[in-house]
């Protein structure tokens, strides 16, 4: 163990390609209703980029313009992200990552969730204090302070979320500070999304992990939070979307946006594995590997190899498993 | 509705234990065999040759059951409201053949002898009054003795990397020295470890514990097994839980025990099938099974023997569904013993570490190349002066950490918030410098805890969901608190800059991932009045049919449970071979 190499990841190896950048983003209103899922290509079987098995990547990542959301909503999603995960030209961040496309997508080409997903009613119905209303057909009630325990329980699909939940970070900021969120100043907009992510954390008992707060030797101390009047304010705000889930929903999509592979459309450059130093889609590693670090470059699932490289027109059975007597009807 | 060729035996889901039934079963015999799947078909190759894409595999679910159709629904207690499961959280049944064996962490343990009779063990060694009387804990109908031919077959078929602890007595230096003695060394050398694995490994000897290297059931070099499978080392690409194997390095129902079942061609899965019932006669006496194929067309299969061996939830919940005439309370249940001892798994990570400026390459390996200790689980330890019984094992983190994974909560109390400036400074800095110490303990069985049919939530076919009741007691509270401290006597052992302890176990919440391992609700036992089968699985008040699987659990001990899955399949198989036929449907002894 004394001693090791730093692995190095050298990012410089690969070209740039033009950032994206608000002026190059055209609203998408008019486009909001198509479905890029219907013009997905043939999975060819030797694309690592094309699995045969259900959720695909979006296909048609071509095009910088948004496809779901409006306009003043990409404003407003953008300047969200930016905040999530700061970043410059040299110090890449959500935007330069293209998150905003990424979100975009996903939210275009899945009807409603791109994880399975559980809908039907009856719906929780929270309520505080210790009179339970009756339940009905429609609704089931559970105490406010019990619900983060049951996961996801929203009747919003999260197309719907994000169209509520961006208006209401719009709201929000009117009222705070008397502009939209993207006309804020930086420390502005971490105040507000501090209230959000707040609201979260409060649904959760106000604490992390398992509800229970950990004890900690090294971390910083939690400074000033939001006051229990400005969380209220989001939350009648945002009327029927719920401010926490609506921020920790954005902050999961923009760390899937900034960390997944490119072939969804953020990640671009690799400068999510970059930054953290993950090597991307491997083969292998070596047991001194394992140990000591690697020099592998990041790659992304275009620069792996396929694990048969069958010659054209043979080979292939060889490898096939015996199948005989599994069939669907 | 079709109705089929009737065939010997018929299974209820195409995975694990259904793979080594008929392996088992039918190469010795003439018997023929159908496995209803209610997911596609899949095979190492061409299905899994492209497979390291972590947002779908590991965000999106890909190998998992489709919850958009049926899910299952959970309340903390009897007084509580109930809500659906309804996206994925505390744990993950598969879909597709072979099962969740395929996307498992192939963690392959054999059971400590005294989890085979924690009841009586307990009271002996410190009194009557040190149970609960809420804590409804049983001796199993075998014990560890029973079980040996059957691990050692089990680990050699699936060639278990590993290292003895304890070879026919003699205690071996490096293995686990707590486990049961074995007749046979694992067929395969350990895996190899991250750097954080040897670090955990090096500071908890230190300490005076007793790590050992993970026994898992993924190749540590090319092994040609009994059947004549020949397979592939692990590449240690890091893309393994949750996801198929590329190579065929992890074993699952397709590299192992798929072949040779088929090979005899009196073997049939039926995949995108999905059952709809067991059907009985006006005996009671189970004659097939009804299903429903991808194109919405019903079908049935007469069958001689009906097998429950989907996932531990949808057996519980197939017997219950099963109500007629001769069971109006369904399959097994004339005595209103399923659904009771439900167990889960208590997985948690109390102690997580900083090291500032280091690399572990946690990126790298599977789910098993780590160290684990034994030295807190079961009643490896004096419990005298403790105020819980049982235990957990104890492990460094493993390999695989994959970004979309991880990054969410990994910097929790590192940081003062999970996005912004500063957290993203930290984890280009720190993401492969943060690691943690698990525990996986032992789940208790209650009076409070329990499943049975939910009178709201239905699932696509109309058919009621299965509804789990349960939550964490005392003993599991107190025993988190113990093994908090412990981990971070290890961490701190180990150097870490910065260590965070969740001292707490808090509530029991649905939407966290702990564990796939839920497991009793149709428990084995000595006597249909304390259980829903016998030993081999073969239900009290229906003998024509069979549950494979965790299902079987009185209580579910503090090691994942697939090594017992795969062992109490091959003794059942063995059973159903050499003897059921001889005197069909009586009771086997």
């Amino acid at each position: 163990m004394t001693e090791r190499r730093e692995p190095t990841f050298l990012g410089a190896t690969i070209s740039r390609r033009s950032m994206l950048s608000s002026t190059a983003i055209f609203g998408g209103l008019a486009l909001a209703g198509c479905s890029p899922t219907e013009e997905r290509a043939v999975p060819d079987e030797q694309s690592v980029l094309a699995p045969d098995r259900e959720p695909t990547p979006p296909a048609d990542l071509g095009a910088e313009e948004y496809t779901f959301f409006a306009e003043e909503e990409s404003r407003t999603l953008e300047a969200m992200v930016a905040r999530i995960i700061p970043g410059d030209d040299d110090d890449p961040g959500a935007i330069q990552a293209g998150v905003p496309i990424y979100i975009d997508r996903k939210l275009g080409m899945f009807e409603a969730f791109a994880e399975p997903t559980y809908r039907h009613g009856p719906f929780a119905e929270g309520f505080e204090g210790d009179e339970q209303p009756e339940a009905d057909a429609e609704t089931v009630p559970v105490a406010q302070d019990q619900l983060y325990r049951y996961g996801f329980q929203s009747e919003l699909a999260p197309q719907e979320l994000y169209r509520l939940g961006l208006a209401g970070v719009d709201r929000l900021a009117q009222t705070r500070s008397g502009a939209l969120f993207a006309d804020l100043d930086a420390s502005q907009q971490d105040a507000l999304l501090m209230v959000l992510d707040g609201v979260q954390q409060r649904s959760e008992g106000g604490g992390s992990g398992n509800g229970a707060q950990p004890e900690t030797d090294g971390g910083g101390d939690t400074g000033g939070g939001p006051s229990e009047a400005e969380m209220d304010q989001a939350e009648d705000l945002f009327g029927e979307a719920d401010p926490g889930s609506f921020f920790d929903t954005v902050r999961i999509d923009t760390i899937e946006g900034m960390f997944s592979d490119p072939v969804y459309g953020g990640n671009r450059n690799l400068a999510g594995w970059t930054l953290i130093g993950w090597p991307g889609a491997q083969r292998s590693y070596s047991p001194h590997e394992m140990m000591h670090g690697t020099d592998k470059q990041p790659t992304s699932m275009e620069g792996l190899t396929p694990m048969n490289p069958d010659r054209a027109g043979a080979g292939r059975e060889a490898l096939e498993q015996p199948r005989e007597g599994v069939h669907s009807h | 509705m079709k109705t089929h060729d009737p065939v010997e035996i018929v299974t209820i889901g195409g995975g694990m234990t259904a793979s080594i039934l008929a392996a088992r079963i039918l190469p010795e015999t003439s018997h023929r065999m159908v496995s209803i799947e209610q997911g596609p078909a899949q095979w190492t190759y061409p299905d899994f040759a492209h497979n390291h894409d972590s947002l779908r595999f590991n965000n999106r679910y890909a190998l998992m059951q489709d919850i958009n159709r049926t899910t299952w629904t959970w309340r903390p207690n009897a007084n509580a409201p109930t809500l659906p499961y309804r996206q994925y959280g505390s744990f993950h049944p598969g879909q597709g053949l072979g099962g969740a064996m395929v996307h498992w962490t192939a963690l392959t343990w054999r059971f400590l002898p005294h989890d085979f009779h924690v009841r009586s063990d307990t009271e002996e060694r410190y009194g009557r009054d040190r149970i609960p009387a809420e804590m409804t804990i049983q001796d199993w109908p075998i014990d560890y003795d029973d079980l040996e031919p059957y691990y050692d077959a089990l680990e050699y078929d699936m060639g278990v990397s590993g290292l003895a602890g304890n070879l026919d007595g003699r205690i071996l230096p490096g293995g686990n020295p707590f486990e049961g003695p074995r007749k046979r060394p694992y067929p395969n050398p350990p895996l190899e470890r991250t750097a954080f694995g040897e670090l955990y490994m090096t500071a908890s000897r230190d300490l005076g514990l007793h790590p050992f290297p993970t026994p898992a059931g993924i190749l540590s070099r090319g092994w040609t097994d009994p059947y004549g499978n020949v397979r592939s080392a692990c590449l240690y690409c890091g893309f393994c839980t949750r996801y198929g194997c590329e190579v065929g390095a992890k074993t699952s129902p397709l590299t192992t025990w798929l072949p040779p079942a088929l090979a005899t061609g009196r073997y049939e899965v039926r995949t995108d099938s999905r059952v709809l019932g067991i059907e009985t006669d006006g005996d009671g006496r189970a004659t097939g099974v009804k299903y429903v194929d991808a194109r919405g067309r019903e079908h049935f299969q007469p069958a001689e023997i009906v097998v429950c061996s989907a996932f531990t939830l949808e057996n519980v919940r197939n017997l219950l569904l099963a109500r007629s005439d001769a069971h109006p309370a369904g399959i097994g249940n004339d005595r209103g013993m399923v659904g009771r001892n439900y167990t889960y798994q208590i997985n948690q990570a109390p102690a997580r570490g900083l090291w500032r400026g280091r690399k572990f390459n946690l990126f790298t390996g599977n789910g098993c190349t780590n160290a684990q200790i034994h030295d807190y689980n079961g009643d490896n330890f004096d419990h005298g002066d403790l105020d819980f019984i049982g235990g957990a094992r104890i492990q460094s983190e493993g390999g695989q950490r994959e970004p979309v994974g991880s990054i969410d909560g990994l910097l929790d109390g590192f940081t003062d918030r999970q996005w912004g400036a500063d957290w993203k400074t930290m984890l280009g800095q720190s993401w492969d410098s943060v690691g943690e110490l698990s525990y996986e303990g032992w789940s208790p069985a209650y009076d409070g805890n329990f499943l049975d049919l939910d009178p709201t939530y239905r699932d696509e076919w109309g058919l009621p969901m299965l509804r789990i009741t349960f939550d964490f007691r005392d003993n599991e509270r107190n025993m988190h608190r113990f093994l908090a401290d412990r981990s971070e006597e290890i961490i701190r052992a180990m150097g870490a800059d910065e260590v965070q302890v969740e001292r707490e176990l808090g509530d029991y919440r649905i939407d966290q991932y702990q564990s796939t391992h839920p497991t009793g609700g149709a428990i084995m036992g000595t006597d249909p009045g304390n259980s829903v089968t016998n030993s081999y699985g073969q239900v009290w008040d229906t003998p024509n049919v069979f549950v494979t699987g965790a299902a079987l659990y009185p209580q579910n001990p503090g090691a994942n449970p697939t090594g017992t899955v795969g062992a109490l399949a091959f003794r059942t198989a063995e059973a159903i071979r050499e003897r059921y036929f001889n005197a069909p449907e009586e009771l086997l002894v």
